[in-house]
């Protein structure tokens, strides 16, 4: 798509009709939906306009609270809901909205504890608020479930240097 | 036959023509409204630049441009029909046609004249 685009759009209005409310959407729905609303907030993110990110991101959260723990679809639901609150703090820290970010790392990782994404970026907050040895734990619990997570190790020998200065 | 076209901002970035009215019903046809989920169809093409601020065309066919896909990461620009699921007012398409298809009834085809302000802007993709 060039830039600055004028465009001609030829739309046929095949079906419309109120959405649902979410508890009476089929299990499959939502997270098909929750997943749509993950591509279109990474589309916006990769644009660098997080505001829209955001607000994209939250709308595909809506489609999993309450999900049904009994379903044969949970496990999928929360993984992808630990994921999206993770890009959440992604974009409140490109924000610079540390209090959000941490707020949603930890509805990440109450989810899903060993989230790597969630815990990276609370432990980057943790960090810049000098709460050195809070971030420390926080990386020592990355690496454990992500040995190889190579940003966590570099942060984590920052940290350790900063404390032991 | 078809409507005037209809300036929905009254600043020109866009526009909106019916081109296939919907079958007459015996009720009034539901309107959309933001939330609603709905399917369409469209097709779309790049405006060439002389174009831009230049008369709505007549017609999609009549109207020099290059076929493009609203959907990144996928060139279709030879294969232009596609069917797509979205929720009005979620930020699931460009505002144009998030706003526009909002005006329609189903069973409605409509052209829309979209300025790049309400498609992708300045970045394009």
């Amino acid at each position: 798509m060039p830039a600055d685009a004028s465009l001609l759009v030829e739309v046929e209005l095949l079906e419309g009709a109120p959405l649902p409310d979410v508890d009476e959407l089929e299990d499959g729905e939502r997270i098909e939906l929750a997943a749509a609303k993950k591509e279109r907030g990474n589309w916006f993110y990769v644009r660098s306009d997080h505001e829209s990110a955001v607000g994209v991101y939250a709308k595909g959260i809506k489609f999993l609270e309450d999900f049904p723990p009994k379903s044969p679809k949970a496990a999928e639901a929360k993984a992808l809901a630990a994921k999206l609150h993770g890009n959440l703090a992604n974009c409140h820290h490109k924000l610079g909205n540390d209090a959000l970010v941490l707020e949603q790392c930890a509805k990440s990782l109450a989810i899903e504890p060993g989230n790597s994404k969630a815990l990276y970026w609370q432990a980057t907050i943790q960090a810049k608020r000098n709460d050195t040895e809070a971030a420390i734990k926080t990386i020592k619990t990355l690496l454990q479930h992500d040995p190889q997570n190579a940003s966590a190790r570099s942060l984590l020998q920052v940290s350790m240097e900063i404390k032991q200065s | 036959m078809s409507t005037e076209w209809l300036d929905v901002f009254q600043n020109g970035g866009l526009l909106k023509k019916t081109v296939v009215f919907a079958a007459k019903a015996d009720s009034e046809p539901e309107r959309l409204d933001m939330g609603h989920r709905v399917h369409v169809r469209y097709r779309a093409k790049v405006l060439p630049n002389g174009n831009v601020q230049g008369p709505p065309p007549a017609s999609f066919e009549a109207t020099e441009g290059a076929g493009v896909s609203l959907l990144p990461n996928k060139d279709n620009g030879n294969n232009p029909d596609e069917v797509k699921g979205m929720i009005l007012g979620h930020n699931d398409v460009l505002p144009g046609l998030d706003m526009g298809v909002a005006l329609m009834v189903v069973g409605e085809t409509a052209l829309f004249k979209i300025a790049p302000k309400y498609a992708y802007g300045e970045q394009g993709w």
